[in-house]
């Protein structure tokens, strides 16, 4: 792999910029593999990159339908924080967090990892008590948080209309919460992992598995068989048509979560501002764009894009609370095909099916975990048990009834 | 009240395309038009109505099982889901209107209603070309 770094950006430039490598091979599938990652998101080629770098796998694929981040991993809002309530997904998403924190150097790739805080906020007194709650629940599992009064909140985000239709009462910040940069989180994961020989495919459809007596020995894929033992599926909004394929059903609804972005600014918002109530999150790219977000159209969907009435909600909510924004013209919006879960808990590790190992149910909060998901997906499969931080999310916790509702507990969907 | 129809209402393709962002902006500035590119569902009562009045009633024809079930017969009624690429049964109430509920048979990638019965009907037979692809 060829190092970025001032150096090498001085001396290709002295060469006028001829000679710069590509960042991933395009390789042909080979017959067989010891593992194959079935989705090339986030997701898959951070599971592949763990476990050619942590588990000493080399023979590894990464299957894409498409091309590598066309899904979710392009279609998300950049928001990396980890301000769970429970113990559990806090460990798990606050392992991400600080995974994320050492990312840039990590893959030698620049992720752009802001940590500007995000602040929640509150509009009512009831809802000011359960912020205090979720805030004080955040700290018992060792992960930062603070309440701020109005004041604060205005010293933070001036452009902030406190007295909306509904008012600002207070809200808390996680400092280390912010955003970050999803093509090159996806980008350097690919070319990390490509450089310690994992073999990326893309345009290459998984059609079928190739299973007997309970185990998985392979999959049909449009470019042919591949075979081997080891099978990840990490393929989020479309979960349950490939499980399908395998004999599984999930519990999962595919959904349209949408986002949108206005034409550019100079800086004006310095954190991710989020509130549950009127729904919309609005944060400021490194790009200068406005980025918002809402919630989910209500409906089943693998459309991709979004309703409207869905768009005008969240725009109304995000012009209330920044009144300023009401004059900008919004540039883009576009939906990602979001795997939802009763208890807006992912659903990771083993399968039924030995040797078949799944990832989902990321709903509409997958982009924070990529690394954590990676991580602890590389190693589950590695040793062919759930790695500790996610032995609570297997599918076998609806059958126990040992549910995580963190969408219950926080107020907020991811 | 009046009686229902018998016969299954059956719609033109309804494929949402995106609308010019602007006159979006501006709806949500206050100066409101309608919008026209959402959901048209076909209240079997009222008739055809926009998105908005209707609320989401999740998979329609979801059966509950005996009395006596093992634990993971009851989790794959209570939690697992068809969650198909293509056509989905579907129950929805037009809430801001009669109130009723009703089923729909909608393609979740076209979202395209290509049929709407009553509570209680069984799953429609669908004529045409299989579903799940965008056109």
């Amino acid at each position: 792999m060829q190092r970025y770094s001032l150096v090498n950006v001085i001396r290709h430039a002295l060469r006028s910029n001829t000679r710069w490598q590509p960042a991933w091979r395009d390789p042909q599938p080979q017959r067989a593999y010891d593992v194959i990652v079935i989705g090339g998101g986030g997701h898959g080629l951070a599971t592949a990159y763990y476990l050619a770098r942590k588990h000493g796998l080399r023979r590894v694929a990464v299957l894409e339908k498409g091309w590598i981040g066309g899904g979710n991993s392009g279609r998300n809002t950049q928001v990396t924080r980890s301000n769970y309530f429970y113990p559990v997904s806090s460990a798990f998403f606050d392992h991400s967090l600080r995974l994320y924190e050492g990312l840039s150097r990590e893959l030698n790739f620049n992720v752009m990892l802001s940590q500007r805080g995000l602040i929640s906020l509150a509009h009512s007194e009831h809802e000011l008590e359960t912020n205090r709650r979720w805030a004080n629940a955040i700290r018992m599992n060792n992960v930062d948080s603070q309440m701020l009064t109005p004041a604060e909140i205005k010293k933070l985000v001036p452009l902030l209309n406190l007295h909306s239709r509904f008012p600002v009462v207070g809200g808390f910040i996680q400092r280390r919460a912010g955003i970050s940069r999803h093509d090159a989180v996806v980008w350097g994961y690919a070319r990390a992992a490509n450089a310690l020989g994992v073999d990326i495919i893309q345009g290459c459809e998984v059609v079928g598995f190739d299973l007997a007596g309970g185990r998985v020995n392979g999959v049909q894929t449009s470019r042919g068989n591949i075979a081997s033992d080891r099978v990840v599926m990490s393929v989020a909004g479309h979960s349950s048509v490939l499980a399908k394929l395998a004999g599984l059903r999930l519990p999962i609804t595919t959904m349209a979560l949408q986002a949108m972005v206005t034409e550019p600014l100079k800086p004006v918002l310095n954190a991710v501002v989020i509130s549950a109530s009127v729904h919309a999150y609005v944060s400021q790219s490194d790009r200068g764009e406005i980025v918002l977000g809402g919630g989910a159209d209500a409906y089943n969907s693998y459309a991709q894009r979004g309703g409207l009435p869905l768009t005008r909600s969240t725009v109304a909510a995000a012009i209330e609370l920044f009144p300023t924004f009401s004059r900008l013209r919004l540039m883009r919006q576009w939906a990602g095909a979001v795997d939802v879960t009763p208890d807006t808990t992912p659903i990771m590790g083993l399968t039924p099916v030995h040797g078949l190992y799944i990832s989902c149910g990321w709903g509409t909060g997958g982009y924070k975990a990529i690394p954590a998901g990676g991580d602890t997906m590389a190693d589950t499969v590695a040793n062919n048990r759930p790695h500790p931080l996610i032995s609570r999310f297997g599918l076998d916790r609806f059958p126990k009834g040992a549910l995580i509702d963190e969408g219950a507990a926080s107020g907020v969907a991811h | 009240m009046r009686e229902p129809p018998r016969e299954w209402h059956i719609d033109e393709p309804q494929a949402r395309r995106t609308q010019p962002i602007a006159v979006l902006a501006a709806s949500a500035a206050g100066v409101f038009q309608p919008i026209k590119n959402m959901l048209r569902i076909s209240c079997p009562h009222c008739g055809i109505r926009d998105e908005v009045e209707f609320a989401f009633g999740g998979p329609s024809h979801v059966t509950r099982p005996a009395f006596e079930v093992s634990d993971a017969e009851w989790a794959d009624y209570l939690f697992n889901r068809e969650n198909p690429k293509g056509i989905h049964y579907e129950r929805w109430q037009h809430a801001y209107g009669c109130g009723r509920w009703f089923n729909a048979a909608r393609d979740t990638v076209t979202h395209e209603i290509l049929a709407v019965y009553r509570m209680g009907d069984p799953k429609p037979v669908l004529p045409g070309a299989p579903r799940g692809r965008a056109p």
